[in-house]
C-alpha cells in the first residue's frame, strides 16, 4: 500500500476517530489513580450518593481543593497529603471494622462526614471512636432513606446503638416519608438490582463506563488555557473569592452570597428527622442529627468586607435546631461552636476549613467532634436504664 | 444528540452508517433512516417526536390527494388544509406564548386589567424546519413542480432525515428526490470521500473558529452593560463571525453527513460576508431559507412586479415574516425589519451603490451586517439598545477577557470568510500535506470535543 493512498481525508479522519476511541478504551485499563487529582475522583462510582469503590486504598501528596480546581486557581491550591481506605463496602472505614463487632455508631451524611480532603485517621468517625472508645462506622454518602440505613445497621449487627445524620445546612432532607413507608421499588427494578449487585464483571463493566480517561485528560488540557487570562473560565462563577480579615483569600461557592433558607425546606427537614427518629427508634436505634453549617455561614462574619446578612443561615439552623428539640429528637446545631473555632484559630493564622475548598478541614473535625461526642454520651446514659 | 458530541460520532453514527450500507432495497434504506431520524430527534424529548410524525402524515395525505384529484377545488382543499395545520402547529408550539406575553404587555401599557395564561408551551427543536420541509413539499405539489411521492417510507424519510433535520438546510423535496429513488444505487465510496471532508472541514469550524470565539464573546456579552466601545465590537465582530461558522459548520456537516448516505443536501451558504448590497448577502446566506421565502412568500405576494411601493412592500413583508421566523421574539423582528429597510435602500440607491468600488461595498456590507447581528443576538431590544449605544457612543473600558485569543481568531475568521474559497468552491481532492493538516485540525477539534467544550448550534433554537 502506497503511503499516498492512505494520506487521504476520508482515511485519516475516521482513523483519528477510532484512534481516539481505542485510546480511551485502553486508558480504563489503568489506575484510574493516574488522573485524579484527590480521592474523590480516584474513588467515586458515579452519580451524587453511594458508597465508593470498594477495598481500596488512594494515597496521595499532591492533593488540593475543588474550589482551587473549579475556579482554574493554580496560585490558591494548598497542596496536601490525603490517603483514603474503603471497606469491603465501599465506605471510608478500617477494612475490619464492618466484621469486628464493635460498631456500635453509624455515621451517615455529606462528604463533610466522608472527611473529604483529610486522612483516614482523621475523619468524624475515627475523631469520635478515640473519644468514645467504641466503633463508629462511617457511612457517610450512602442514600439516606430508611431501607438502606436499616439494612446497614443489620449487616453491621448494630441492634442497640446510634444513628448519627448530618444535615448539610444547603441541602434538602431526603424524602419522602412523611408520615408513611417510603415507596418501594417496583419488582423488576428490585429483581434487576439484586441481579447486577451480584455481577462483579457488570459492575466493573459500569464502573468503568461512567469514567473516560480521555475526557480527563483533554479537559485537564482545556483547563489549562481557560484560565482567564487565555480564554474566560466557564466555571468561575460557582467559585467566590473573598478575603478575609487577615487579609488573606479564602474560596466559597459560588451561590453562596445569594443563598436563601427556604421555610418548606426547613419544615421538610423537621418532619423527616422527626419520622425517622420515631421508626429508628422501633428497631432500638437512637437518632441523633448534626446540623452542619455552610463554610460561608462559619466564616461571613470573618470577612473583610462581611455580607449584609451574615446570619442567615445560621438562624436557619437554629430554628431547625429548636424544632426537632421540641419534638424531642437529639439535635447538635455544630454552628455556633464552628463560629467560636473559626474566630479564635484565624487569630492564631490557622484555618478549621481549607480555604481552596469546601470541607473542614482536620482542626476543624476536632471541633466538630468535640461537639458531638458528649451528646453522644448523654445519649449512652440515657439508655442504660 | 449534536453532531459535535461523543455519543454521535461514536454510537449514532457508525451505528446509522453500518447498517445502512448492509441494507440493499429502498424500502429498507428509507425505513432505517426514517428511525434513526426518530432517535436522533428522540434525544431532545421523545414526545414530540408524535408531532414530527403528524405533520409527516397530513402532508404525505395531502400529497397523495393532489396526486389524485384534477380538479381545481379539491386540489386546493388539499394544500390549504395542510398549510394550515401546519402553520397551526408551528403557531402554537413557538408563537403562542409569544403572542399571550405581547397581549400582556400591551394591556399592562394601557391600563387594561387582561392577562392571558396558558400552558408552558415548550418549543419543539427543529420544528421551524421539518415544517418548512413539508410546507414546501405540499405547495410544489400543488404547483405541479414535484409529483408527490407514493412511497411513505420515501417521505417519512425526507422529513425526518438526522442531517438536516433540527437546523436545516431547508431541503426542497425537488432537491432530493432523485437520490432518494436512486438510494440503492448510492456510490458509497464516493459518497465516503465528499463526505468526510465535508463534515471535517463543518466541524473545525464549528468546534475550532464559531466555539473558540464564543468561549470569549459570550461571558463578556452576558455582562454587556459593561462593555467599552472597543469591546462591543469586538463581541459583536466575533458573533458575526460565530454564527456564519457555527451555522455554516452545521450545514456541513450536514451536507457531508448526507453524501456518506448518497443523499446531495444543497448548499446553504456561498461566502456571504464577500457580498457587496444587501441581496446580494440574500442570495448566499442561509440560501435554502432565502429561496424558500423568495419563493413562496415574495413572489406569490407580487415580487417586483407592480408598482415601485409594491415591490417594496413585499420586499418588507417578506423580510419581517422572515425574521419573525427566527424567534418568538421581537428583536427577530425588528432583524427582518432592518433588513427589509437595507433591501429597499439598496434598490433606492442601487444605481450609486453600485457605483462604488467593490472592496467599499463589501466593508460596508459588512458593517451592516454586523449592526443587524446586535439585533438578532440580543435578548429584548434593551440590551440591543445597550450594545449600540456601547459601539457609537465612546465608552472606556477594558477589553473582554480572552482578547489574546480572540484577535487572532477572528483574523483567522476574517481570512476565511472574506477572502478564502468556501467549502463548495474547493474541489475536496486534497493532497497529502493537506490531508494531514485537516485530518489534524479534526483531532483537534475531537480532543475539544473529548474535553468538554460542547456548544449546541445557534440554529438548534429556531
Amino acid at each position: 500500500v502506497r503511503l499516498a493512498t492512505l494520506l487521504r481525508l476520508e482515511i485519516l479522519a475516521p482513523a483519528v476517530l477510532v484512534l481516539a476511541g481505542l485510546a480511551d478504551l485502553g486508558l480504563r485499563f489503568l489506575p484510574r489513580d493516574y488522573f485524579s487529582f484527590r480521592s474523590w475522583e480516584a474513588l467515586r462510582v458515579g452519580g451524587e450518593a453511594g458508597p465508593f469503590r470498594p477495598n481500596r486504598r488512594y494515597a496521595t501528596s499532591r492533593a488540593y481543593g475543588d474550589l482551587a480546581n473549579l475556579g482554574n486557581l493554580p496560585a490558591l491550591r494548598e497542596y496536601h497529603a490525603q490517603a483514603v481506605t474503603t471497606d469491603a463496602w465501599g465506605f471510608r472505614n478500617p477494612p475490619a471494622l464492618a466484621e469486628s463487632g464493635r460498631v456500635r455508631v453509624i455515621l451517615t451524611g455529606s462528604s463533610l462526614t466522608a472527611g473529604t480532603e483529610v486522612a483516614d485517621s482523621q475523619t468524624l468517625a475515627a475523631r469520635l471512636s478515640d473519644r468514645l472508645g467504641t466503633g463508629v462506622y462511617n457511612a457517610a454518602l450512602a442514600e439516606p432513606d430508611l431501607s438502606t440505613l436499616r439494612g446497614l445497621a443489620r449487616r453491621l449487627g448494630v441492634a442497640r446503638g446510634v444513628l448519627i445524620f448530618e444535615l448539610l445546612e444547603d441541602r434538602d432532607a431526603p424524602g419522602p416519608a412523611l408520615g408513611g413507608d417510603e415507596p418501594r421499588a417496583g419488582r423488576c427494578p428490585r429483581a434487576i438490582a439484586r441481579m447486577t449487585a451480584t455481577c462483579r464483571a457488570y459492575n466493573w463493566a459500569v464502573d468503568q463506563a461512567r469514567v473516560s480517561p480521555l475526557r480527563i485528560l483533554s479537559r485537564r488540557s482545556l483547563r489549562r488555557v481557560q484560565n482567564d487570562r487565555w480564554l474566560p473560565n466557564p466555571d468561575r462563577d460557582d467559585v467566590l473569592r473573598a478575603r478575609l480579615e487577615n487579609g488573606r483569600e479564602m474560596l466559597f461557592q459560588g451561590a453562596d452570597a445569594e443563598w436563601q433558607p427556604s421555610l418548606a425546606a426547613e419544615d421538610r427537614a423537621v418532619r423527616y428527622f422527626s419520622w425517622l427518629e420515631r421508626r429508628l427508634a422501633r428497631e432500638g436505634i437512637d437518632l441523633l442529627v448534626i446540623l452542619a453549617p455552610r463554610k460561608y455561614t462559619v466564616y461571613g462574619p470573618l470577612l473583610s468586607a462581611a455580607p449584609s446578612d451574615v446570619d442567615v443561615g445560621a438562624r436557619s439552623l437554629e430554628r431547625i435546631a429548636r424544632r426537632l428539640a421540641d419534638r424531642r429528637v437529639p439535635v447538635v446545631n455544630l454552628t455556633p461552636a464552628l463560629r467560636s473555632a473559626a474566630r479564635a484559630a484565624l487569630a492564631q493564622g490557622r484555618y478549621i476549613y481549607f480555604r481552596d475548598d469546601t470541607h473542614w478541614n482536620a482542626d476543624g473535625i476536632v471541633v466538630v467532634a468535640d461537639a458531638v461526642a458528649p451528646r453522644l454520651a448523654e445519649l449512652g446514659r440515657e439508655r442504660r436504664p | 444528540m449534536l453532531f459535535n458530541s461523543l455519543s454521535f460520532l461514536y454510537l449514532f453514527l457508525p451505528i446509522t452508517y453500518l447498517v445502512f450500507w448492509r441494507l440493499r432495497s429502498k424500502t429498507d434504506r428509507y425505513l432505517w433512516l426514517t428511525l434513526t431520524g426518530y432517535v436522533f430527534y428522540s434525544f431532545w424529548d421523545y414526545r414530540f417526536c408524535a408531532l414530527m410524525a403528524a405533520s409527516t402524515a397530513v402532508s404525505y395525505l395531502a400529497g397523495l390527494g393532489l396526486l389524485r384529484w384534477d380538479d381545481r377545488q379539491r386540489r386546493r382543499l388539499c394544500v390549504i388544509a395542510a398549510v394550515t395545520i401546519d402553520l397551526a402547529l408551528l403557531g402554537f408550539f413557538k408563537y403562542a406564548n409569544f403572542a399571550m406575553g405581547t397581549v400582556n404587555s400591551l394591556a399592562e401599557s394601557l391600563g387594561w386589567e387582561l392577562f392571558l395564561s396558558g400552558p408552558n408551551i415548550i418549543l419543539p427543536v427543529g420544528i421551524s424546519f421539518y415544517t418548512f420541509h413539508t410546507i414546501t413539499y405540499i405547495v410544489d405539489a400543488y404547483r405541479r413542480t414535484i409529483t408527490p411521492t407514493r412511497n411513505f417510507f420515501e417521505y417519512s424519510c425526507y422529513v425526518s432525515l438526522f442531517s438536516q433535520l433540527v437546523a436545516g438546510p431547508i431541503v426542497r423535496f425537488r432537491q432530493i428526490e432523485r437520490d432518494l429513488e436512486n438510494i440503492d444505487h448510492a456510490d458509497r465510496r464516493q459518497g465516503w470521500a465528499i463526505g468526510w471532508s465535508f463534515f471535517a472541514l463543518g466541524l473545525a469550524k464549528k468546534v475550532l473558529l464559531a466555539d473558540t470565539i464564543a468561549a470569549v464573546i459570550d461571558p463578556a456579552l452576558a455582562d454587556y452593560g459593561a462593555l467599552s466601545t472597543a469591546g462591543a465590537w469586538l463581541c459583536m465582530i466575533g458573533y458575526a463571525y460565530q454564527i456564519y461558522f457555527d451555522f455554516s459548520g452545521y450545514s456541513d456537516m450536514a451536507v457531508g453527513l448526507g453524501h456518506m448516505f448518497g443523499l446531495r443536501i444543497p448548499q446553504n451558504f456561498d461566502s456571504p460576508y464577500q457580498a457587496t448590497d444587501p441581496s446580494d448577502f440574500w442570495r448566499r446566506w442561509h440560501i435554502s431559507l432565502s429561496t424558500c421565502l423568495r419563493d413562496y412568500l415574495y413572489i406569490p405576494l407580487g415580487g417586483s412586479r407592480g408598482g415601485v411601493w409594491q415591490h417594496y412592500r413585499n420586499l418588507m413583508l417578506t423580510m419581517l415574516i422572515g425574521g419573525l421566523w427566527h424567534g418568538a421574539n421581537w428583536t427577530f423582528v425588528v432583524w427582518g425589519g432592518y433588513h427589509g429597510l437595507l433591501l429597499v435602500a439598496y434598490h433606492m440607491t442601487r444605481r450609486s451603490w453600485d457605483a462604488l468600488p467593490g472592496a467599499l461595498r463589501r466593508a460596508a456590507m459588512f458593517v451592516l451586517v454586523i449592526a443587524g447581528w446586535v439585533l438578532f443576538r440580543s435578548a429584548d431590544l434593551g440590551m440591543a439598545a445597550d450594545l449600540f449605544a456601547a459601539m457609537f457612543v465612546w465608552t472606556p473600558g477594558s477589553l473582554p477577557t480572552g482578547v489574546a485569543v480572540l484577535l487572532p481568531m477572528l483574523l483567522i475568521a476574517g481570512a476565511v470568510s472574506h477572502v478564502r474559497p468556501n467549502t463548495w468552491q474547493l474541489r475536496h481532492q486534497w493532497r497529502p500535506v493537506l490531508a494531514v493538516g485537516l485530518a489534524a485540525l479534526f483531532a483537534l477539534s475531537l480532543a475539544l470535543i473529548w474535553g468538554g467544550q460542547r456548544m449546541p448550534f445557534l440554529y438548534f433554537q429556531f
